[in-house]
C-alpha cells in the first residue's frame, strides 16, 4: 500500500509538470498578451495610450522575454510555493485564490457525495423494485436529469426561486452575511444556498451513475453466488448488501476520478450563471484577460483535484475489490 | 433403524410466469425421502429437476410460481412437520431452514462464492447465523470443516479469497459450508458436472464419506445416470417436469421399466461387457420445447412403443410395479 502511494506520488509529479508545459502553450496561444488585452479595454474606455508605455509595461510584467524564460521564472516561482502575481487583480495569485479555493473544494465535494449517495440509494431501489412505480419515476428523472444542461437548470432553478419563493439561489450567502464572520447562523445560510449549486452540478452525474447502478446490481442479483449465499439463511437485506451491491460498486466506484473532473470542469459556467464566489468565475475571466499566472495556478488546481479525485478512486476500489488489491501486489 | 420420513413431496407444480401466462415447468413431482439415504434425481437438461430441487429451499426466481403441491419437512428431534410451500419465500421461517436443517452444492464452484470475500468469511457467516457461538469458535469450526473436507492448511485457506482456488477446492469448500451446520437434508445440484473426472470422483468420495460421518440424507441431482449410480440409494427418472420412473437404484439398473429409462441406460457406455458390444443408441428426436408440450404422455413423440389412441389421451399414473418400484407407462398397467 505504502508502495502504491509512493508509486502514484511520482506518476502524479510527473503529470503535473507535462500539464503545466501544456496549460502554459494553450494560454500564450490566443493572439496578443496581457497588455494588449489591457489596452484593449483601456482605449475603448477612451485613455490614449502610447506605444512606449505599453513596451515599458511589457518589461515590467516580464512579457517581453521569450516563451521558455517566462515559463522557467513561473515553475521556478512555484518550486518555491510562489504562485505569482496576477496582473488584474494587483495581488499575488495565492491570495486572489485562496479565498474562493475553500468555496470550490466545498462545493466540489459536496456535489460528488451528493451524486453518489443519491445514485447508489437510488440505483438499489430501482433494481431490487424493478418495474415498480418507483423505478419508473426514477428512470423517467434518470433521463430528464442527463438530458438537461447544467446552465439551463441553474437558469430555471432560479427563475423559479425569484417566483415562487421570492428569494434569489444566485451566490452562497445572503446579502446580510456576505463578509461577516463565520458563525452559526452563517453557516446555515450557506446551507440553504449550497444546495442549488449542488443540485445543478450533481444532477447528469447523479443520473448516469443511478442507471450504471441499476443496470449492474441487475446483472448481480441473478448471480450464481447471490443464491448461494440465500441458501445459507443470510437476511434479505444484510445479503443484498454484503453481496450483489458490493459487487455493483465496482464500475461505480471506479468512474469516481472521472465524475469529479466533469463536476470541476462543469463548474465554471454554472458558477457565472448562478454567481458563485468560487474558482470557476475567476478561471474564465483570467483566460478572458490572458491573466496567464492566475489562470496557469487554475488550472494545475483543477488538474490536482482530478488526479486526487482518481487516486481516491483506486483506493476505493482496492479497499472493495480483494481482487484488485492481488493485483497490486503481484 | 426404523425408517423415518424427512421430506415428502406431494404433487409438486411451478409454473413460470410468462407475459402474464403460466407455463408449466413442474408438472406434478412426488417422492419421499427417508432419513440418511441419498435420492439421484436424474433428467436431461431443462427438465425441471434443478427447478424442483430451488423450490426445496424456496429459491426460485421471481418469475417461478409454486402453483401447487405440498413440501413436507419433518423436523426431528422433537420438531414439527412444516410445508415449505406454505413459507414466506423471504421470510425468517425458511431462513431458519436454509442453511441450517437443509443446506445446497451448486454446479458452478466457480462463481457461487462471492470474489469479494474470503472462503473462511462465507462459510463462518453461515454457521454465525444458525448457532450461537463466539466468531472465535466459528472461526475453529470453519478451519475445522476445511480441514474435514480435504483443504491442505486449512488455517491459512481460511483467509484465501475464492480465485485463489482451483475448482475442486472451491467445491470443497462449498461441502464444508453446505454440512458447517449439520444438516438433516444437503441438495447437491449437479455438483460434480463442472469438475473434470478425477477431481468428480474426489468429490463424490468426498460427499460419501460426509453422508457416513454425519447421516445426512442427500437429494442428488444429475444428467448423469452413472455418477447417480454411484450415490444413491433411490432414483427419480424425470422427464418434462414429470417424474416418469422411480426406485430403488440397483432395480432401475437392472430392471429398467419405462421406455425412456431404457434408452437412456442404452445411452451410457459400458465397460467389459464384450458380448453386449454394441454401438451406443440415441434417443430419436429431441426433448419438445416448453410451448409444445404432448398431450398425454409428454415422452409419446420419442417412443418406440407409441400405442395410438392410448399414450396421446392423458398422462399416465405412477404405478408401483414391484416393491417400491414405481413407473408412470401405460405399457405396465
Amino acid at each position: 500500500m505504502l508502495n502504491l502511494i509512493m508509486r502514484r506520488i511520482v506518476t502524479t509529479l510527473v503529470t503535473l509538470f507535462l500539464i503545466s508545459v501544456v496549460a502554459f502553450i494553450i494560454i500564450q496561444l490566443p493572439p496578443g498578451d496581457y497588455v494588449d488585452a489591457w489596452a484593449g479595454k483601456k482605449t475603448q474606455g477612451g485613455t490614449i495610450i502610447t506605444q512606449a508605455e505599453l513596451n515599458n509595461m511589457r518589461v515590467r510584467l516580464g512579457l517581453d522575454k521569450p516563451l521558455y524564460q517566462q515559463y522557467f521564472k513561473w515553475i521556478g516561482d512555484l518550486m518555491k510555493g510562489n504562485l505569482g502575481f496576477s496582473f488584474e487583480y494587483h495581488r499575488p495569485v495565492a491570495e486572489v485564490i485562496g479565498e474562493r479555493l475553500s468555496m470550490t473544494l466545498l462545493i466540489a465535494f459536496s456535489t460528488l457525495a451528493f451524486t453518489y449517495i443519491l445514485a447508489i440509494a437510488l440505483g438499489v431501489y430501482s433494481a431490487v423494485k424493478q418495474y415498480s412505480i418507483g423505478d419508473n419515476i426514477a428512470t423517467v428523472l434518470g433521463y430528464i436529469g442527463l438530458a438537461t444542461p447544467g446552465f439551463l437548470f441553474a437558469l430555471i432553478l432560479m427563475y423559479l426561486g425569484q417566483k415562487w419563493f421570492g428569494m434569489s439561489v444566485g451566490g452562497l450567502f445572503s446579502f446580510k452575511f456576505q463578509g461577516a464572520p463565520w458563525s452559526w447562523a452563517k453557516f446555515r445560510d450557506l446551507l440553504g444556498h449550497l444546495w442549488v449549486p449542488v443540485v445543478v452540478l450533481g444532477m447528469a452525474g447523479t443520473a448516469f451513475q443511478l442507471r450504471t447502478m441499476r443496470a449492474t446490481l441487475l446483472d448481480e442479483l441473478n448471480k450464481m453466488y447471490v443464491t448461494s449465499a440465500r441458501s445459507g439463511g443470510i437476511p434479505e437485506f444484510n445479503l443484498l448488501m454484503r453481496y450483489p451491491v458490493r459487487m455493483a460498486l465496482n464500475p461505480i466506484v471506479a468512474t469516481l476520478g472521472w465524475e469529479l473532473s466533469k463536476i470541476i470542469s462543469g463548474a465554471p459556467i454554472i458558477g457565472l450563471v448562478l454567481s458563485l464566489p468560487t474558482l470557476g468565475p475567476l478561471y474564465i475571466t483570467a483566460l478572458l484577460d490572458q491573466d496567464i499566472y492566475l489562470s496557469g495556478a487554475l488550472i494545475l488546481i483543477y488538474c490536482i483535484l482530478v488526479i486526487i479525485g482518481t487516486f481516491i478512486s483506486d483506493m476505493l476500489l482496492m479497499i472493495l475489490d480483494p481482487r484488485m488489491r492481488m493485483k497490486e501486489r503481484s | 433403524m426404523e425408517k423415518k420420513i424427512l421430506l415428502q413431496v406431494k404433487n409438486l407444480q411451478i409454473s413460470w410466469l410468462f407475459d402474464k401466462a403460466l407455463i408449466p415447468i413442474v408438472y406434478g413431482v412426488d417422492f419421499n425421502l427417508e432419513s440418511g439415504k441419498v435420492l439421484g434425481l436424474v433428467g436431461e437438461s431443462a427438465c425441471g429437476k434443478s427447478v424442483t430441487a430451488l423450490s426445496l429451499l424456496r429459491l426460485l426466481a421471481k418469475e417461478l410460481k409454486i402453483v401447487n403441491g405440498e413440501i413436507l419437512f419433518w423436523e426431528h428431534n422433537g420438531g414439527e412437520t412444516i410445508d415449505i410451500t406454505k413459507l414466506e419465500s423471504r421470510g425468517k421461517d425458511i431462513r431458519k431452514i436454509r442453511g441450517g436443517l437443509v443446506s445446497m452444492i451448486f454446479q458452478e464452484p466457480m462463481s457461487s462464492f462471492s470474489p469479494l470475500y474470503t472462503i473462511g468469511y462465507q462459510i463462518m457467516e453461515v454457521i454465525l447465523l444458525h448457532s450461537e457461538i463466539s466468531k472465535k469458535e466459528a472461526q475453529e469450526r470453519t478451519i475445522e470443516l476445511l480441514n474435514k473436507v480435504g483443504i491442505a492448511d486449512a488455517r491459512n485457506s481460511f483467509k484465501s479469497y475464492p480465485f485463489e482456488f482451483s475448482g475442486g477446492m472451491r467445491q470443497r469448500a462449498m461441502i464444508a459450508k453446505a454440512i458447517s451446520c449439520n444438516p438433516s437434508l444437503l441438495i447437491a445440484d449437479e455438483p460434480t458436472t463442472a469438475l473434470d473426472v478425477t477431481i468428480q470422483a474426489q468429490i463424490l468420495n468426498l460427499m460419501r464419506d460426509m453422508q457416513h460421518e454425519f447421516g445426512t440424507s442427500i437429494i442428488f441431482i444429475s444428467h448423469d445416470l452413472g455418477v447417480v449410480g454411484q450415490m444413491a440409494d433411490e432414483i427419480a427418472i424425470m422427464y418434462m417436469g414429470k417424474i416418469i420412473e422411480r426406485g430403488p437404484t440397483k432395480e432401475i439398473f437392472k430392471n429398467p421399466n419405462h421406455p425412456y429409462t431404457i434408452k437412456l441406460l442404452d445411452a451410457i457406455p459400458r465397460l467389459g461387457n464384450l458380448e453386449a458390444r454394441r454401438r451406443l443408441e440415441p434417443i430419436r428426436g429431441s426433448v419438445p420445447g416448453l410451448f409444445n408440450r404432448p398431450h398425454g404422455c409428454t415422452f409419446n413423440d420419442r417412443c418406440d412403443y407409441f400405442m395410438s389412441g392410448i399414450c396421446g389421451a392423458s398422462f399416465p399414473e405412477l404405478k408401483e410395479i414391484s416393491e417400491n418400484h414405481f413407473v408412470a407407462c401405460y405399457l405396465y398397467g
